[in-house]
């Protein structure tokens, strides 16, 4: 019993330190590579700052529409097929799915919120006289904002699968009599 | 009569915080803002507000592109028929909406390369 014991532990130790190993090994730096962040700081820093602002403003124009479609457009559609008596439930749901992607995006512990704080952070490293820790944070900016990327793009999905399911609504009530069922 | 001296007798015999209720008034006040002010701080930041706020200084140089469009004050109705009108009415601010998201083309992944932020293409270790 104690031999598997004590295997199970070499093995776990190794697994563990060949996972840290791998990990650290990406984030090394070599001593030239410190020197040309060093030497590109400023450019990097006015670089990195205008990205921070472009996304700033994306993040700003993207909520408000966002917003806009779910609370000026979806909800009110959804009440009028209702209201309507028609069958608005896969709308209903992909209203639902919208507004979940949107609090993912912008809710306190949402990815863009996240993002931002990263790259704050990055924006507040001296890259001069941290290098290291100013590219690691950059990383992990970088890895963040993909995330956001991601969110967006699934918000554009669930706009695309709306605008199709309204399409197929349009088709199926008669143009003759224009009317409710 | 209550004479001056009077007065400053009673005033030698209160206790020292009774001397000074005054300044304790005071820095009580301020003691108290500067409590509310880290409070409402801490909320501004961890509320995700601070994100969105265009007129912290990183962000002035944008902030007069920030402005509304026309349809963002567009609201659909919530009730009345579902006839062809009504379908299309919906459709052309829904694509209003969707034509602005799709001119903003954010997070473009291209904008955070090391090639786009001049870090040189050596930093990433094999």
């Amino acid at each position: 019993m104690k031999r598997i014991i004590i295997l199970f532990l070499v093995t776990l130790l190794t697994f563990c330190v060949t996972t840290v190993a791998v990990e650290a090994q990406s984030l090394i730096l070599t001593d030239a590579q410190i020197s040309d962040i060093k030497t590109n700081c400023t450019s990097i820093q006015s670089s990195l700052s205008r990205v921070h602002e472009n996304d700033a403003l994306a993040r700003v124009r993207l909520g408000r529409e966002y917003e806009a479609i779910s609370t000026q457009l979806m909800a009110p559609m959804n009440s009028r097929f209702s209201l309507n008596k028609l069958n608005g439930v896969t709308l209903t749901q992909i209203t639902v799915d919208f507004n979940a992607e949107f609090e993912h995006f912008r809710g306190a512990q949402g990815v863009y919120p996240d993002y931002e704080r990263t790259l704050s952070n990055a924006l507040n490293i001296n890259c001069y006289n941290q290098p290291v820790e100013f590219f690691d944070t950059v990383t992990s900016a970088r890895t963040k904002r993909e995330a956001v990327a991601v969110s967006t793009a699934r918000l554009d999905q669930l706009m695309a699968q709306y605008r199709a399911e309204i399409d197929a609504a349009q088709a199926q009530i008669p143009a003759a009599t224009g009317a409710t069922r | 009569m209550i004479t001056l001296d009077d007065l400053r007798n009673d005033s030698r015999s209160m206790p020292a915080w009774r001397q000074n209720r005054f300044f304790l008034l005071v820095g009580g006040a301020i003691i108290i803002s500067i409590i509310l002010v880290i409070i409402a701080l801490a909320m501004y930041n961890s509320s995700g507000a601070a994100q969105l706020d265009l007129s912290r200084h990183a962000f002035q140089k944008v902030q007069s592109e920030a402005g509304r469009s026309a349809a963002d004050d567009q609201t659909y109705p919530s009730s009345g028929q579902l006839d062809a009108k009504a379908f299309n009415d919906f459709k052309k601010f829904y694509d209003a909406h969707v034509d602005t998201i799709k001119q903003t083309k954010a997070f473009d992944p291209s904008a955070m390369t090391d090639e786009a932020l001049g870090i040189p293409s050596s930093s990433t270790t094999p």
